[in-house]
């Protein structure tokens, strides 16, 4: 801060408009000392400086090396700033991709567990056998599938339900009412789950007519006109931009696991 | 004046602090609801096993996940002795940097003879 010799009681006013400004405190005492020298006041012009124009001096803000110093500062500042906003930007879109990969696949498996629990045997006549049939990448079965009529009412109806492995995607499709016995009818189906790197089902068969589960015996697929899988398994691997693969897998016991039942 | 520029640096150096807080915040629950999910995912999985396994003593105690080797889980089984039951307290654990997360979790199954 510089202090004005001004007299009387504007000595105090004069104070408050001369700005902030410390280097020229330096400046000031270096053009008191080298009086005749005026090369050593760096920016100062090559005459005789008067009183009255090193009081002007005091007024003009910042000199060149403040602006640069403060310029540097300011670009030190902004670029911390923004590179910890960028960091925090991708790591956000990151985990945001992540969180909604998690939340679909928490809500596909729900939905899969379920079509798998409401799962029976279909007892048709032999005309149109429909039977719980499967490999390791699309499998059938028919299940109670959860619809709304025209009234806008839930209702629980029986229907063939489909899942495929295609691509990297796994998909879902069903047949409702009558459809579900036309052979040639082919199901329209919906992308379930996606990201899919790598996926299959598996089946375990009843091995006997105890009611208690014995140790499960995996295999890549299942057919049995008579009866149901114990157990079916969804083993799948998501991809996700630059983290880690989500590894994950989802086992159901279907409710009616036995033929004599 | 120095004290106003002091005054303003200072505000400004809490709003970006507070600001940045709040955003690593949103970073790190956005981190926990994944890993919650992922353990839950798994606990599920541990659980149908428990159902499945015939024998108490085949149950592991504790472990690592094979799907992911970040969480790892204990198990205690206990008798429970006026009812055919078993109660099994499941915690799955995962520890992500210097955080840690627990998901606990009890049932009940048939004890197996």
């Amino acid at each position: 801060m510089i202090f004005l010799k001004v007299p009387g009681r504007f000595a105090g006013a004069k104070r408050f408009l001369s700005g902030f400004t410390p280097l020229e405190i330096k400046r000031r005492r270096r053009l008191t000392v080298a009086r005749g020298n005026l090369s050593l006041t760096g920016l100062a012009p090559l005459k005789t400086i008067g009183k009255s124009e090193r009081r002007m001096m005091s007024l003009t803000g910042f000199t060149l090396i403040e602006a640069l110093l403060a310029i540097g500062v300011g670009v030190l500042v902004l670029t911390s700033a923004y590179s910890s906003l960028r960091v925090g930007w991708l790591s956000y879109r990151r985990l945001n991709s992540q969180a909604h990969i998690y939340q679909n696949l928490r809500n596909g498996l729900s939905i899969f567990a379920k079509d798998l629990r409401n799962s029976f045997l279909f007892d048709a006549s032999d005309e149109y056998p429909i039977v719980f049939s499967g490999n390791s990448k699309e499998m059938s079965f028919v299940s109670l599938v959860v619809s709304r009529n025209e009234e806008g009412e839930t209702y629980a109806g029986a229907a063939r339900v489909f899942y495929k492995i295609e691509g990297n995607s796994l998909l879902r499709a069903y047949l409702k009412g009558r459809d579900m016995f036309n052979q040639s009818l082919s199901p329209e189906y919906e992308v379930f789950l996606s990201n899919i790197s790598e996926a299959g089902f598996l089946y375990s068969a009843s091995s006997g007519k105890s009611s208690q589960t014995d140790q499960l015996n995996w295999k890549d697929s299942f057919e049995d006109e008579a009866a149901l899988p114990q157990a079916v398994r969804l083993k799948l691997t998501q991809k996700v931009d630059d983290a880690k693969d989500i590894i994950s897998a989802k086992s159901v016991i279907l409710k009616k696991s036995y033929s004599d039942e | 004046m120095l004290i106003e520029v002091l005054v303003a640096v200072i505000l400004l150096g809490f709003s970006v602090i507070y600001l940045s807080r709040a955003f690593m915040g949103c970073l790190n629950t956005m981190l926990q609801f994944a890993n919650y999910t992922t353990a839950l995912i798994l606990t599920e999985e541990k659980l149908f096993n428990l159902e499945i396994v015939s024998k108490e003593s085949d149950i592991a105690r504790e472990g690592i996940f094979s799907e992911n080797a970040d969480f790892s889980y204990r198990l205690e089984v206990y008798r429970l002795s006026e009812l055919e039951l078993n109660q099994a307290d499941l915690d799955v654990q995962w520890k992500d940097g210097r955080r840690s997360g627990v998901v606990n979790t009890a049932c009940y199954f048939a004890v197996k003879k």
